[in-house]
C-alpha cells in the first residue's frame, strides 16, 4: 500500500510547478512525503483540522491556500487522510490536488467514489 | 476615527460578508457583518494563523505567508497580518472553473 501512496506522490512532484507534497493521517502522522520535511505532517495535519472546527456543523471540509511571494500551499483533509501540496501558484495547483487526493484515496483503500464535496474544492 | 482607522479598510471589501479585526493575541478589536462579535470564531482563527506560519511556504526559510484562505463550497475566509494586526474577511466563493470529476 505504501508503495502506491508513494508513487502517486512521485507522480505528483514530476508537474511543473510542484515542489513537494505530504500526506498525513488524523493523528499528524507522515504516510509519505516528497520534497517536504516528515516533521510538517504533523503541522499540516493540524490546520485542516483547525479550519475544520472553524465550521464543524459543514458537510464537506475546506481547503486551506497558504500563499506567499515564493510559492504556495495547499491543504485538504479527506476522511482519514490530510494531503498537502506545495507549488508555484494556487490557481495551477487546484486541479491536481482534486485528482491526487482521490488517487490516493484509493491508494489507502478508500472506496468511496469522488464525491461532489470535491468539485467545492474550487 | 481611532476604532475606524484600525479597521485599515477591511470593513469596505466589495462584496464582503464580515471582517474581524483581531490583535496578536486573538482580542477582537473591530468586527462586523456576519463575524460581528464572533469571539469564539476568532480564537479559532488566531490559532489557524500561528499554526500556518509554521508550515513553510516557500524554500526561503525567512519568508512568511502574505494569505491564508480557507474555502468552503460557498464562503471562503480570506486572511492576512499587517502590523501586528489579524486581519478577517468572509467572502462569498465564486469558482470561475470549478472542477467536476
Amino acid at each position: 500500500m505504501e508503495r502506491q501512496l508513494e508513487k502517486h506522490l512521485e507522480e505528483t512532484c514530476r508537474v511543473p510547478g510542484i515542489s513537494g507534497a505530504l500526506c498525513a493521517d488524523n493523528n499528524g502522522l507522515c504516510l509519505a512525503a516528497r520534497g517536504c520535511k516528515p516533521e510538517l505532517a504533523g503541522h499540516v495535519a493540524s490546520i485542516a483540522q483547525q479550519a475544520a472546527q472553524l465550521h464543524p456543523n459543514s458537510s464537506t471540509t475546506p481547503v486551506i491556500c497558504i500563499e506567499s511571494e515564493g510559492g504556495s500551499v495547499l491543504i485538504k483533509s479527506e476522511n482519514d487522510v490530510t494531503m498537502a501540496i506545495r507549488g508555484n501558484s494556487w490557481v495551477a495547483l487546484k486541479p491536481l490536488c482534486m485528482r491526487r487526493l482521490s488517487a490516493i484515496k484509493r491508494a489507502m483503500g478508500y472506496t468511496t467514489h469522488l464525491s461532489n464535496s470535491l468539485s467545492s474544492l474550487f | 476615527m481611532i476604532i475606524m482607522a484600525n479597521v485599515q479598510g477591511v470593513d469596505k471589501i466589495q462584496d464582503s460578508l464580515g471582517y474581524l479585526v483581531l490583535t496578536e493575541e486573538g482580542a477582537v478589536i473591530s468586527s462586523g457583518g456576519d463575524l460581528q462579535n464572533a469571539e469564539a470564531l476568532a480564537d479559532r482563527l488566531t490559532k489557524l494563523v500561528y499554526t500556518a506560519s509554521r508550515i513553510p511556504v516557500s524554500p526561503d526559510r525567512r519568508e512568511t505567508f502574505h494569505k491564508i484562505s480557507v474555502i468552503w463550497e460557498q464562503f471562503m475566509y480570506v486572511i492576512t497580518v499587517s502590523n501586528h494586526r489579524i486581519y478577517v474577511c468572509k467572502r462569498p466563493y465564486n469558482p470561475q472553473d470549478p472542477a467536476v470529476a
